[in-house]
């Protein structure tokens, strides 16, 4: 299986917002549904405090719970990889894959009812490209690649950096990674 | 088949609030299916009271399985008497709950969908599946009490309807219980509240629905003994929810839940029917309060679109749901009652 990951440096990150916009023009997302979104967190010990923005989606992990728990499997992973899709032609609306996900990355479409959530842009990947938050990021803190490969950029940055991952103790194994 | 029924056997004040409950019920489930969004659910609250109406009646419809395999296997003839009211109660109230099921999907075809593209590794699959194997299961054992076919295949239909039912009821509490990111349902503790809760309600709904006879004494005295159980269930959950320090966990257990279940283990005899009614409330309450609880807590993104806790409060069309499910329970075993039950001396003890 091919592990792609994201890499988010919350030292560069500003907390723009570039990325949500460029994910809801990318996928032409109805308004009011975002597939990522900006977390402002305060960061450290009182009295060294700093704000820490982090740029947060679906984190496409290596469990995927969503996936296990999608009763039709609508919920998938994209060919030989670790990105989770939804089929909506498959999709019950049953909101198993929404309760289960511990990231909130999941949201109901409407009208039609089927589930959806962030794809890392695979219709990009596929052609080499960088997911388009990625690509758009002004303060380039964000970088996608796959993590088993020594050499890519995700991994040389997670070799070389502090990092942390969101509720690890869900045993998800997410592939979002934060260098901090 | 009974011939005999007439135009006024369905001129009665029963009738009249099933067909009002169908009426009110049935439009609000033919819109949201076909026409537009009605219920109060988010993209963070997703499973409100439709879905607990659906638990709910197939909890209750799965007791009452189980109380009648019991009787076939143990040969308690005060139960097995009653076989074809039983199965007449027990297929009404699965029907009702798959029509609850059903606006909560927002099509009948996603139920059946959900059985024609299977995910083993899901309970949700296993859930739609045990179900759907135990509604042919009883409607099988209709058809050989209606057709007089009873014996060699009577003890492994038993068998298989405890080991299925069981196992659904269990199945359902697996559908939280597996869900790790939120603390209010994450663990085994709700397969054992959903088991016991389905013979508490099912044991009850026969003491409420059935003519007073040996059965309803038979049911009564499981009601009794797992109302018992179930009251001590409530009472850990309240005492490790007090000592809990998790992160997120709102906690849905309260004292106030015993009381249904202490008054009917006290008073059942004296007002049968009416604590039977108190004890199925109160099992409702509980389910409605761990489902809800469990998605109050938001956990991502979703806290700033609907603040960090929710709160909940069933609108209009959720509450018809609810008497939709209830009132096409109440239709079929009417109707089950009317046509199918003329030859049988069942009533009596």
């Amino acid at each position: 299986m091919i592990r792609y990951g994201m890499v988010i440096d919350t030292q560069l990150c500003i907390g723009c917002g570039d990325c949500v916009v460029a994910c809801k023009t990318e996928n032409k997302l109805p308004a009011g549904l975002n597939r990522d979104w900006v977390v402002e967190a305060t960061r450290g010990r009182y009295p060294d405090l700093t704000t820490e923005f982090r740029s947060e989606r679906c984190n496409h992990c290596s469990h995927a719970t969503c996936v296990h728990t999608c009763p039709t499997g609508a919920s998938h992973l994209w060919k030989d990889t670790n990105i989770v899709l939804v089929d909506p032609g498959k999709c019950t609306g049953c909101k198993a894959c929404i309760a289960a996900c511990p990231y909130d990355a999941r949201l109901i479409m409407t009208p039609d009812g089927y589930i959806d959530k962030c794809t890392f842009c695979h219709h990009r990947v596929e052609k080499g490209e960088d997911p388009a938050c990625v690509s758009s990021c002004p303060t380039h803190c964000m970088h996608f690649g796959i993590l088993d490969e020594p050499s890519s950029a995700v991994s040389r940055l997670l070799a070389s950096r502090q990092q942390k991952v969101l509720l690890d103790e869900t045993g998800n194994q997410p592939n979002v990674y934060y260098l901090i | 088949m009974n011939s005999n029924v007439s135009r006024n056997d369905f001129l009665t004040p029963t009738w009249f609030l099933i067909a009002a409950g169908l009426v009110a019920g049935g439009a609000v489930g033919i819109y949201e299916m076909f026409f537009g969004h009605l219920f109060a659910t988010n993209s963070s609250l997703v499973w409100t009271l439709p879905l607990v109406t659906y638990i709910f009646l197939a909890l209750m419809s799965t007791g009452v399985s189980l109380v009648l395999a019991y009787g076939l296997i143990m040969h308690d003839e005060t139960i097995t008497r009653h076989t074809r009211a039983l199965l007449i109660m027990a297929i009404g109230m699965l029907l009702g709950a798959f029509t609850a099921l059903a606006t909560e999907l927002g099509s009948l075809l996603n139920m059946v969908w959900i059985l024609l593209s299977p995910n083993p590794s899901s309970p949700i699959w296993w859930m739609g599946t045990l179900y759907s194997i135990e509604l042919v299961l009883l409607i099988v054992k209709l058809i050989m009490d209606l057709t007089g076919r009873h014996g060699v295949f009577d003890k492994p239909l038993a068998w298989g309807t405890l080991i299925v039912a069981g196992a659904a009821a269990i199945t359902i509490g697996a559908v939280f219980g597996t869900v790790i990111g939120r603390p209010d349902y994450h663990g085994a503790f709700l397969s054992v509240v959903t088991l016991v809760s389905a013979l508490v309600s099912g044991a009850a709904a026969i003491v409420l629905l059935r003519p007073q006879s040996a059965l309803t004494e038979t049911a009564g005295r499981i009601f009794r003994q797992t109302a018992l159980i179930f009251a001590a269930l409530v009472l850990i959950r309240v005492v490790y929810e007090a000592h809990s320090t998790v992160v997120g966990m709102l906690g849905w257990a309260s004292v106030w839940m015993l009381v249904p279940f202490v008054l009917a283990l006290v008073l059942l005899q004296f007002a049968p029917r009416v604590l039977a009614l108190v004890g199925i409330l109160g099992v409702l309450w509980v389910q409605y309060s761990f489902i809800i609880t469990g998605q109050l807590v938001s956990l991502g993104q979703t806290a700033h679109w609907y603040g960090a806790v929710q709160s909940y409060q069933p609108n209009i069309p959720e509450a018809l749901i609810l008497v939709l499910g209830i009132a096409v329970a109440a239709a079929l075993i009417k109707l089950g009652e009317q046509y199918l039950m003329s030859n049988q001396r069942q009533d009596a003890t």
